[in-house]
């Protein structure tokens, strides 16, 4: 079974005024039909640039793909004209943004923004594609969506918004989406039904599905799989459930240990990861999280580990996974 | 319950992904509920929606709210037909000398009186709408299109191509422009075409800036990130995107334009760069009674009123345009 999606070493690179930021470092996994894989990091760990990416949506200049691979469906996306990525955009691959409140047009009706699309990728003409719009708005739960084609985003609350971007993204069929931090810009109860309303949609429509966030309680909730990204490349990744029971990297353990739990009181210190996300210009050498890790030996500082089985389906990048195993008891000491 | 559902244009093909009855019940029985009844999707109330959806329409519903725009809309299109229909609606010829005639008050014959050499004021004036109108309309239409296009590219692309066109933009506004008009019309030899011509070589960077500007703060919106993450060519971003955020800035501009353009053709007429005699212009026809205004006030009397209540209607379309376009002004 080939996979939907291979993205094979892929590098990005920006060039700025300080120097080269190196913002995505030979990232790799692959993904099948129907897969909800979940996309984990802290800002400027790569997740949203290396999806980017793959549509070739990155700013050039500074941004640079310099190297790798993205197979989808057995066709290297870098190398396309920009023609035809054309076609792989909105009817292939299909976006959701962070910030519904910015990524819909002001100035124009949602009923005209999502027929476009269709217009556009499935060569609809315009009342046809308005009519399937309606559709498409009652299908992610817009009440009276006919009546609401002509209203402008202004006139949405922020999850409704976000639903309209859905709408947008799911109009044209694509094969896989990807959602960039859909529900950061949402408050809980808002977030949990965008998220019941992407899975339910998922299982619909039979799509792909890469989540990215660094909400590992809404991970939890949607994702089948998890890729743990730290400065640019993957450090673990596994299904869902070994993810939370036993964890491997020493970097997802201090994820997974900051998360304040409703037990603690209220005077005791959250956890968190001592130390501040590297340098992307000038990464240190060796494994990257060696300068905030509490497992480091002088090895790590020399030499950047690869991925490596831990279990079946289940690998992560560290030089020390068997002390790791071995100190893990519950998960809020293992930071210390 | 599934009222609705039945009544829906096309639903078994809209949603052939998947769509089962039981998750689109779960949408209409929320409408079925609310006071709208199912009618929601009979064809009529879909197309009520869909009038509604266009933008323009919207924006012709806010403008007739208007009165002082809609006044200015009336009396444009009045002139707008004597400039065209002015053979038909008097007996005179604009260059018809009658010299026994000349120098006439107001009466029934001559309701505006007649000139220095007996030419019917009324013909002429009629006449004198079709200059005006030209140089207002022919420029500035000729300054959108030659300064939009130029203009939202240079926003859009960026790099070495916003640097040659923000050169010629900075080029052209350093140099006055009535004095290149003047310039080239004496160049070129006076007459309506080449102060037509003049006027563009020297307009055209107006919506070219305010273009380009505007693109460039609204090509790094997320919203154009969203449109090229969902397949939409460039031309498409531009076209449906970017310009008719422009459009209002655009018409108010076109329309605001126009007094200028009477003004500068009644300037050059006056200064003889202009129309030619014996076209008549309203600039020229007060420019020719600067010698007999005191005894015969009617020859600069009908003129001017003719280019203050043009220059007002105008001003007044252009201020309705601005406030009808502007979304987030009044819903």
């Amino acid at each position: 079974m080939t996979a939907l999606l291979h993205v094979k070493d892929l590098e990005v690179r920006f060039h700025t005024k300080d120097g080269i930021v190196n913002a995505v470092n030979g990232l790799s996994y692959s993904m099948e039909q129907g897969d909800i894989l979940g996309i984990v990091g802290e800002s400027g760990s790569g997740k949203s640039v290396s999806s980017m990416a793959m549509l070739r949506l990155i700013p050039d200049p500074p941004g640079k793909i310099t190297g790798g691979q993205v197979l989808f469906q057995d066709q290297d996306l870098l190398q396309l004209k920009p023609r035809q990525m054309h076609t792989v955009r909105g009817s292939q691959i299909a976006v959701i943004f962070q910030d519904p409140m910015t990524s819909l047009n002001p100035v124009m009706t949602i009923g005209d923004q999502i027929a476009e699309a269709m217009q556009v990728n499935l060569g609809l003409d315009r009342r046809k594609a308005l009519q399937e719009t309606i559709t498409v708005l009652e299908h992610v739960g817009i009440p009276q969506a006919g009546k609401r084609l002509g209203d402008y985003p202004h006139q949405f609350s922020g999850g409704m918004r976000q639903r309209v971007m859905i709408a947008m993204a799911i109009s044209c069929r694509p094969k896989l989406l990807i959602a960039d931090e859909p529900t950061t810009a949402l408050d809980v109860t808002i977030q949990a039904q965008i998220v019941d309303l992407v899975k339910r949609l998922q299982e619909e429509l039979g799509m792909a599905v890469v989540w990215i966030t660094h909400d590992l309680g809404v991970i939890a909730r949607l994702a089948k799989r998890v890729n743990v990204m730290y400065a640019g490349v993957i450090v673990e990744s596994a299904p869902i459930k070994p993810l939370f029971k036993t964890p491997a990297h020493p970097y997802t353990l201090g994820l997974l240990g900051s998360l304040p739990g409703i037990d603690l009181s209220a005077d005791q210190d959250l956890n968190y990861i001592e130390g501040a996300p590297p340098d992307m210009i000038n990464l240190p050498p060796g494994c990257p999280f060696w300068p905030r890790c509490g497992y480091r030996t002088e090895h790590c500082t020399q030499a950047k580990p690869e991925l490596t089985a831990v279990a079946a389906d289940h690998a992560a990048a560290c030089w020390h996974l068997d002390r790791v195993r071995e100190f893990y008891t519950p998960r809020q000491e293992a930071t210390q | 319950m599934n009222i609705g559902l039945k009544e829906r244009p096309s639903t078994s093909e809209v949603l052939s992904h998947g769509s089962n009855p039981e998750q689109l019940s779960v949408a209409s029985r929320t409408l079925t509920d609310s006071a709208a009844p199912s009618t929601l999707f009979t064809p009529e109330a879909y197309q009520g929606a869909t009038k509604y959806a266009n933008f323009w329409v919207g924006a012709w519903r806010r403008y007739r709210r208007n009165h002082l725009a809609m006044y200015g809309l009336v009396y444009a299109v009045v002139i707008i037909i004597i400039a065209l229909a002015a053979p038909l609606l008097t007996p005179f010829r604009f260059d018809e000398i009658n010299l026994m005639n000349a120098l006439q008050t107001p009466d029934a014959t001559h309701p505006f009186g007649t000139d220095a050499l007996g030419r019917d004021m009324l013909t002429r004036i009629f006449y004198g709408a079709r200059p005006m109108l030209m140089v207002g309309i022919v420029t500035g239409l000729a300054n959108l299109a030659l300064g939009v296009p130029i203009g939202i590219l240079a926003g859009y692309l960026g790099g070495i191509v916003d640097w040659f066109v923000t050169r010629l933009i900075d080029m052209f506004s350093a140099l006055p422009w009535y004095l290149i008009v003047l310039y080239l019309v004496m160049v070129l030899s006076p007459s309506l075409e080449n102060l037509i011509l003049a006027m563009i070589i020297t307009g055209w960077v107006g919506p070219c800036r305010l273009l380009r500007g505007l693109t460039f703060s609204i090509r790094e919106q997320d919203y154009i990130e969203a449109t090229r993450a969902l397949g939409l060519p460039m031309w498409r971003i531009l076209v449906f995107h970017v310009l008719p955020q422009a459009a209002p800035l655009l018409l108010w501009g076109f329309a605001a334009g126009i007094p200028n353009a009477v003004f500068a053709e009644a300037g050059l007429s006056f200064l003889g760069m202009g129309i030619r005699p014996p076209r008549p212009s309203w600039g020229q026809m007060l420019a020719e009674s600067g010698n007999y205004w005191q005894y015969w006030p009617h020859m600069f009397i009908f003129p001017s009123i003719m280019i203050i209540t043009a220059v007002l209607a105008f001003q007044g379309i252009a201020d309705g345009l601005r406030k009808a376009l502007d979304v987030s002004e009044n819903i």
